[in-house]
């Protein structure tokens, strides 16, 4: 059964517009939504808590119409990005919030509190106000308001941006460890395209208002369907060459080139195209056949594991993840070429081919 | 002798500079002349507030009143020590103006508590037209106190637009009757000021932050039972202030019931201020009226700031 289901729903704003939106998310399921800012991630979620008055299309809740479920009782928990902890209560009575509101009696309240408080590790927090907890801790407690709700699912707006990047790596596993040991389906929404894609089992991306793309992390990545999605995800960016296929479809033929680039099968003769490659599918080399390109480096980062080198590419400034460190320029060997088996390439409408 | 403190002062290790410390050598002159800044505000306070004020307490030892003759500051002659003080308390026209005050006190403030409450609860979503109606509520409290008491005064004629509403009779008389003319003096301070409370509390009702309603509402709470769980809470602050404000207003309640009843029918409707009045215009008894007026501002400055005090200690 489908905790959460999106059909065809539009809404249409004075200066935006949201949808088609089609989404459907499993019982159980960790899904990310990831998209830059305004492009309809938070409108999503406010279709689910029923927050949003769509104009066509239908939303349904496990199984059911929700048309006309009150906010209330859409059995929907969620964890905004500033935790919206109620300030003059305490972690326990913040956690136990719910509970208390749906009538629970001391018995199941208590179990409840236990249980979830034993997931979290929050026992030594449970006096405290939130004034005086840590942003780890008050994490904790937000998440633990939400579980405790024993909802149908958990929405995440961008829950752990605002805090440190090593204290963001460190819930980022315990929010998976949260939702498998619960297999509490889990809806998370954040700009940030590393999160979302180690996260989620299946990632949306959304921008200017539409799905662009949803699979597992996997085939977003490797198999970006079209040229936005592909700039969005991985960092640092794609590189992209327009150009055109030669008209026996078995080159690219590019100004950047110095020769047309062979092709792996033969494809669109004569249309007018673009070839991606990731950063980390450029390899140095000290082959100088045709299927290298001469690069003139203009600075390199290193960054411990791996080293990120901008390069001019006839022309055009193109990004190479390089293994290991490297610190001086002339480390690195002035011809590099593609990996052909992970080449991207998309017609002339941008969508991949 | 400065050169030395600077010395003794620089020579202190970092971070153990006092107060002193940072007032001393560039900074102190800087006090110096910030206390020439202020001076002209200094000095207007001196004679808008102390010095009225030490004339009030000089005046409220003596017998002085301008029918003497005599010249206010040579009104020690007639020093009498603390014999007003004692007159006002044994004075059973004061302490019934006194109990009118606090009656009107304690029927106007709380109905306009509530209804402030009630349309400021109705105000927290958006709805259309609702800058209009805010715009509107807030018009009473705008116009001139006298004004309003005149727009009350013709409303409760007679044969004015209430009766004829209700269709009771001309010899139906509110601001006449003894009972009546409470009621309408108490309504019409309630229309005035209404929009006050309600705009100090829907302040208050805004500040609490959204995503907090709107966890409270995803997690199952009713509209009432967050109002009372969430809203109310972070509210105490703002409701202490607004009851302060308008208690302390209560008192000073005039012109709105000059024009309705002059205080009458008879004293029915005389508040405190409107005794303190009667006694400096009609009886001239001014050394008796300052010391009135000092003992007000005492209980209700005593009253008002543990009023508040509780609001610090609250958020201490």
């Amino acid at each position: 059964m489908n905790a959460i289901e999106i059909r065809g729903v539009v809404k249409a704003y004075p200066k935006f517009t949201l949808g088609p939106i089609d989404l459907t998310i499993g019982q159980g399921e960790f899904f990310g939504i990831f998209g830059p800012p305004s492009a309809g991630k938070t409108s999503v979620l406010k279709l689910i808590l029923g927050l949003l008055n769509h104009d066509k299309g239908s939303v349904s809740l496990g199984g059911a119409d929700a048309s006309g479920m009150e906010v209330a009782d859409r059995n929907i928990a969620m964890v905004f990005q500033n935790l919206a902890l109620f300030p003059h209560m305490s972690g326990r009575e913040n956690i136990t919030f719910p509970l208390t509101e749906r009538g629970a009696s001391q018995a199941e309240i208590a179990a409840r509190l236990k249980a979830v408080s034993e997931v979290l590790h929050v026992d030594h927090i449970l006096r405290k106000n939130p004034a005086q907890m840590s942003g780890g801790e008050r994490q904790r407690v937000a998440l633990g308001r939400a579980l405790a709700a024993d909802s149908r699912a958990i929405l995440l707006d961008e829950p752990i941006a605002a805090l440190d990047t090593r204290l963001r790596e460190e819930m980022r596993i315990e929010l998976k460890r949260l939702q498998r040991s619960n297999n509490q389906t889990f809806v998370y929404v954040s700009h940030d395209e590393e999160e979302v894609m180690a996260i989620s089992d299946r990632v949306a991306v959304m921008i200017g208002g539409r799905i662009v793309q949803v699979g597992v992390p996997d085939d977003v990545y490797n198999r970006p369907n079209c040229m936005a999605v592909a700039q969005l995800i991985g960092s640092p960016p794609m590189n992209l060459f327009s150009g055109r296929f030669s008209d026996d479809g078995w080159h690219f033929e590019c100004d950047a080139f110095a020769a047309p680039f062979p092709l792996p099968e033969r494809t669109r003769p004569g249309e007018v195209g673009t070839l991606g490659i990731r950063p980390e599918d450029i390899h140095q080399t000290e082959d100088r056949g045709a299927l290298s390109h001469e690069i003139g480096i203009s600075s390199i980062e290193p960054l411990g594991g791996y080293t990120i080198v901008n390069a001019m590419l006839g022309g055009q400034l193109t990004k190479i993840r390089a293994a290991g460190q490297i610190v001086r320029a002339d480390d690195h060997a002035k011809r590099v070429t593609f990996d052909t088996r992970r080449l991207h390439l998309f017609d002339a409408e941008a969508n991949r081919i | 002798m400065t050169d030395v403190t600077a010395n003794i002062v620089s020579a202190a290790p970092a971070g153990s500079t006092t107060r002193r410390g940072y007032w001393s050598g560039v900074a102190r002159d800087g006090r110096k002349l910030g206390l020439w800044f202020v001076a002209p505000t200094l000095v207007l306070l001196l004679f808008i507030v102390i010095f009225p004020m030490g004339m009030q307490l000089y005046l409220s030892a003596t017998w002085w009143t301008p029918l003497d003759g005599t010249p206010w500051y040579l009104a020690f002659e007639s020093f009498n020590g603390g014999e007003n003080y004692l007159r006002l308390v044994t004075d059973p026209g004061l302490w019934s103006a006194l109990w009118r005050t606090v009656l009107i006190m304690a029927v106007a403030v709380p109905v306009q508590f509530m209804l402030g409450l009630g349309l400021a609860f109705l105000f927290i979503d958006q709805f259309p037209g609702r800058k209009i109606f805010y715009s509107i509520l807030l018009t009473p409290m705008m116009i001139v106190p006298a004004v309003v008491g005149m727009m009350f005064y013709l409303l409760f004629q007679g044969t004015g637009p209430i009766n004829n509403t209700f269709g009771l009779p001309a010899s139906f008389s509110w601001l006449a009757d003894v009972n009546r003319a409470m009621i309408s003096v108490i309504i019409a301070d309630v229309w005035q000021w209404t929009p006050l409370m309600f705009l100090i509390l829907l302040a208050g009702m805004l500040g609490v932050p959204q995503d907090q309603l709107l966890a409270a509402r995803l997690l199952g709470g009713s509209n009432w039972q967050n109002f009372r769980k969430i809203i109310l809470p972070r509210m105490k602050p703002v409701i202490a202030i607004a009851l302060v404000l308008r208690s302390v207003e209560c008192f000073k309640i005039f012109d709105l019931i000059y024009i309705m009843t002059k205080g009458g029918p008879g004293v029915q409707t005389e508040t405190i201020s409107l005794y303190l009045y009667k006694q400096t215009f009609a009886d001239l008894d001014w050394s008796y009226v300052a010391a009135i007026g000092l003992t007000i501002l005492l209980v209700l400055s005593l009253a008002a700031a543990r009023g508040l005090a509780y609001n610090a200690k609250k958020r201490a």
